[in-house]
Order: structure tokens, then sequence, then C-alpha cells
């Protein structure tokens, strides 16, 4: 109850977020171009063990 | 029911700014990210480390401790005897405004314009070398030496007293009461002269005492350092000291109560907080039984504890980040080899919540130091000297507070770099796992301009 009372200073004080949002989702993509990097890596590793096995 | 809330410490006008508080933080983001583009551009190799350092000039260390020590102990006993001698009135006692203004704060500020101030000053260090000096000349041989310190304690204790005072600014209803504070300077001393006669002066100053090595990390940013070997004072590159701190267990903790505890400060005088604490207050009386006072005190000590976590919250993700491009690190090593990059962003929060303090409050010495006990004395002359609110507008206080907030999150962002390009080869990763540094230095900005935002509106 509290919180959806007070929820006006909540949206007033999240304008201040904005660059917080934008480097958050930044983070985001990174992460997920980071994993699909390392899991490319992974797989020619494991295909270059493949071959030579 | 009556609420009653603490003393508030930013004492904070109506502004006059041109533009919303909130473009400020939008523009300080974005010194952020240019700041990091600049990095990844311009700083590719480690310039900070080994420190670039230049003698300045001979400095008599010695004769400057054995001075400052005399004045650290004298002032440390003026002081305490105020607390119990003079009127038990916050305001008319030197003591409250001694020990939260000049010495918490001031000492902050010193300690980045001067470096290591306290050292010299403090008393409970002086007292035991006095100590440890006596014995050694009297019993004419070596004292017994002192027991190892213990590697898993680390700046724990340093961590939990820094956590204590700001426990008794915050939110001890009694805060100001002069004899309170005597009593409590008292103990803290006599716990510090036991820490330093079982594990030595020097380890426990470094580890255990809560305020040298508050000041003491706030000194690593400052660009002079004394070195006692040669005599010295060096003149270094700004920052540079921090990497040179042993990064030992309770440090991370050490710092994010330091930045915790600051943003409640500021968190506690804002419209969300006097929102939310009558309820919190009332939770505690009507469902818990507690009294109306302590009933506010645990609504607040739940506050800063919350305060404290949050900010671990987000150092814990940053670094949980930057383990997807060093995922053989253990969190808690990549935690600890960063930590340093938290210590500019402290200071910054500290300058920009307590500038306006220190500014306004400050002032007050000049009056107290002529009436230290509040019983109408004049030894200076100066006991009528009020505070002149006119030295600093408010809308100055806001742009002091803005400039520290984005250079101190700037000088946090180099650091972590300059880590970084140190421990990482291939520089590419190293600018890469930055990223998530740049994400925690935005979140703690737009907090700390939000909540001084938010406490000049209340």
């Amino acid at each position: 109850m509290t919180v959806i009372a007070h929820a006006g200073h909540w949206i007033e004080g999240g304008i201040f977020a904005a660059p917080v949002i934008i480097v958050a989702g930044a983070l985001a993509v990174s992460s997920v171009r980071e994993k699909r990097r390392r899991r490319r890596r992974e797989a020619g590793h494991s295909a270059e063990g493949g071959r030579r096995s | 029911m009556n609420i009653v809330i603490p003393f508030a410490h930013g004492i904070v006008g109506k502004r006059d700014i041109p533009i919303p508080d909130y473009v400020f933080g939008w523009a300080a983001g974005v010194v952020l990210i240019l700041s990091f583009v600049g990095l990844a551009v311009l700083w590719p190799k480690p310039i900070l480390q080994p420190e670039p350092a230049k003698r300045l000039c001979f400095f008599p260390s010695l004769l400057v401790d054995i001075v400052c020590g005399v004045i650290g102990v004298a002032l440390f006993v003026i002081v305490v005897y105020a607390g119990f001698a003079g009127v038990q009135v916050g305001t008319a006692n030197l003591e409250p405004t001694f020990v939260y203004v000049t010495f918490w704060v001031g000492l902050a500020f010193a300690s980045l314009l001067f470096g290591n101030v306290f050292g010299p000053f403090n008393p409970w260090r002086a007292i035991a070398r006095a100590v440890a000096w006596v014995g050694k000349t009297v019993s004419r041989g070596a004292l017994p030496e002192p027991i190892a310190y213990p590697r898993w304690l680390g700046r724990w204790p340093a961590a939990v007293g820094i956590l204590c005072f700001a426990w008794l600014e915050l939110v001890y209803s009694n805060k100001d009461d002069p004899s309170t504070l005597s009593v409590l300077a008292l103990a803290y001393a006599a716990i510090q002269l036991v820490g330093m006669s079982i594990y030595g002066i020097d380890t426990w100053t470094e580890r255990g005492d809560a305020f040298a090595v508050y000041f003491g990390l706030f000194a690593r940013v400052s660009v002079f350092e004394r070195r006692d070997d040669e005599d010295a004072l060096y003149i270094r590159a700004p920052l540079s000291a921090l990497f040179k701190l042993d990064i030992v267990p309770g440090t991370v903790a050490l710092l994010c109560v330091m930045i915790g505890s600051t943003s409640f400060d500021g968190f506690s005088n804002g419209v969300l907080w006097n929102d939310l604490a009558p309820d919190l207050q009332k939770f505690f009386v009507n469902d818990l039984g507690a009294s109306l006072n302590t009933g506010l005190e645990l609504a607040f000590t739940v506050g800063l504890l919350f305060m404290i976590a949050f900010v671990f919250g987000v150092y814990r993700i940053g670094v949980a980040g930057m383990r997807l491009y060093d995922p053989e690190k253990p969190w808690l090593v990549l935690a600890r080899r960063f930590v340093i990059s938290l210590v500019p962003i402290s200071l910054a929060y500290v300058i920009a919540h307590y500038f306006s303090l220190l500014a306004y409050q400050g002032q007050a010495m000049a009056s107290l130091a002529s009436d230290p006990l509040g019983t109408g004395s004049d030894l200076f002359g100066t006991a009528s000297v009020g505070i002149n609110y006119g030295v600093v507008s408010a809308s100055g206080i806001w742009y002091v507070q803005v400039a520290a907030l984005v250079i101190g999150h700037v000088a946090g962002l180099m650091v972590a770099h300059e880590r970084a390009v140190s421990d990482y080869p291939d520089s590419r990763i190293a600018v890469r796992s930055q990223l998530w540094m740049l994400g925690v230095m935005v979140v703690f900005t737009s907090l700390g301009l939000w909540i001084l935002s938010a406490a000049g509106q209340a």
C-alpha cells in the first residue's frame, strides 16, 4: 500500500534513472553478444578437437 | 502519532538554477560515457603503476609526528572534557560540532587536499607511541613482539567501526548529547589502545582503527605523500597511491558501508524517505511494541542497512558482469581487485553530501572555540561570531555537488580502467569488461544526484 501511495515520488525520481536504463540496455546487448561469441569459440574448439581425433 | 525526524545534515535552501535537476543527471551520464570512450581510446597501457612521484622538499617526519601528536591529544582531551563539563546542549557545546563537522567531514576534505593529515594528529596512535617509547626507555630493551594480525580479520574492524559511527550519526536519537559523545570517544580510544597493544601500533592503525583507515583511504587520492624513510615530502599522480593498497578481507564491505551510509544520510533528508519512515516506524511501534523513539531508530536502522546492501548489490552485479570476460577468476578476487575504484566515489559522495554542512556549520567553530563549554566564556574574542549563510548560495552548493559527483565517478572509471589494462593483456577484453564498471558508475552518479535533488526539495 505504502509503495502505491507514494508512487508519485517514485515516478518523479525515476526520470533520473534514464541514463541507468540506457546503460543497462547496452550491457544486456553486450552480454548476449559476449555469450554468443564464447559459444562460437567453444563450438570451434570442439569441432577442431573432433577433426584432430 | 508524533514523528520526530533527527537533525538533517545537509542544509540546503531553495535553488535558482535555469534547468531541471534531472538534466544534470543526464548530462553526468553522458560525461561518464564519453569518459569511458576516451579511456578506451587514449589509455591502452597502465600509467599510474608504478606510482609516478617526485620529491618536493625536506619533511621532518619525527618532529611533525611529535608536535602534531601533542596537538591531537590536547584536542582530544579538550573535546572530551567539554562533553562532560559543558552545557548538555548540542549546538552550544563544542563537542558535537567538532566531532560531526570538523573531525568527520573536515578531515575528509583535508585528506584529499593534503594527504594523510589524520595520521600525525591521531591521538590514540600518539598516546600508544609515547607509551611504547617510555616502555622501551624504562625497560632499556625491546618490548614484547605484537601478535601477528590475522589475515582474515583484514579491515573488518574498520568496517564495523564506520558502520557504528554512521549509526550513531544518522540513526541514534541522542547523537548530539555531549556527555554521551565523550563516553563513546573514550570507549573508542580504549579499544584502539588495546588493539594497538595486541597487534602493534602501525598494523592496527592501518587495519583496525576505523577513522585512520577511513581518512587514509581518502588520502590515497591526494597528490601529497610523506616518506618517513627519506624524511621527504613527495608529489605524486592523484589516485596512484590506491594501487599500492593492500586489499585484505573487509575492504569491499568497508567501501560499501562508506558509500551506503553517506547515501542514506542524503536519502533520509528526501521526500520519499520522509513518506516511508513513518509507516516503518508504525510497524515497529504497533506490531512489535517498540516505543515511538525506538521505532523511529529501528526504521532508520533498516534504511541505513538497506542502503548499504543496495550499494553492495550494485557493485556485486558490476563484478558479476565483469566475470563474463574473466570467468576463471572467482567473484571475490575480482571484487577485491577493483574495489579501489570505489574510493573516489566514496570521497565524491562525502564532498557532495557534506559540503554545505562544512561551509555553514563549520563556521560555528569560531564561536565554539571561544566558548567550548557553552558557559558564556569568550577565550579568543570570537564567541559572538555567527554563521554567514551567504558564504555560498544554494545554487552554488548544487553546482559543487554535481561537479564532485561527476569528477569522482570519472576518477572511479579511471582507476577501474587502469586496473583492467594492467590485469588483462588483451586491451579489447579490458575495455569490454569495464562496460560493467561504467554501469556501476552511472548508477551511483544517478543515485547521488537523485538523492541530493530530492533532499533539496524536501
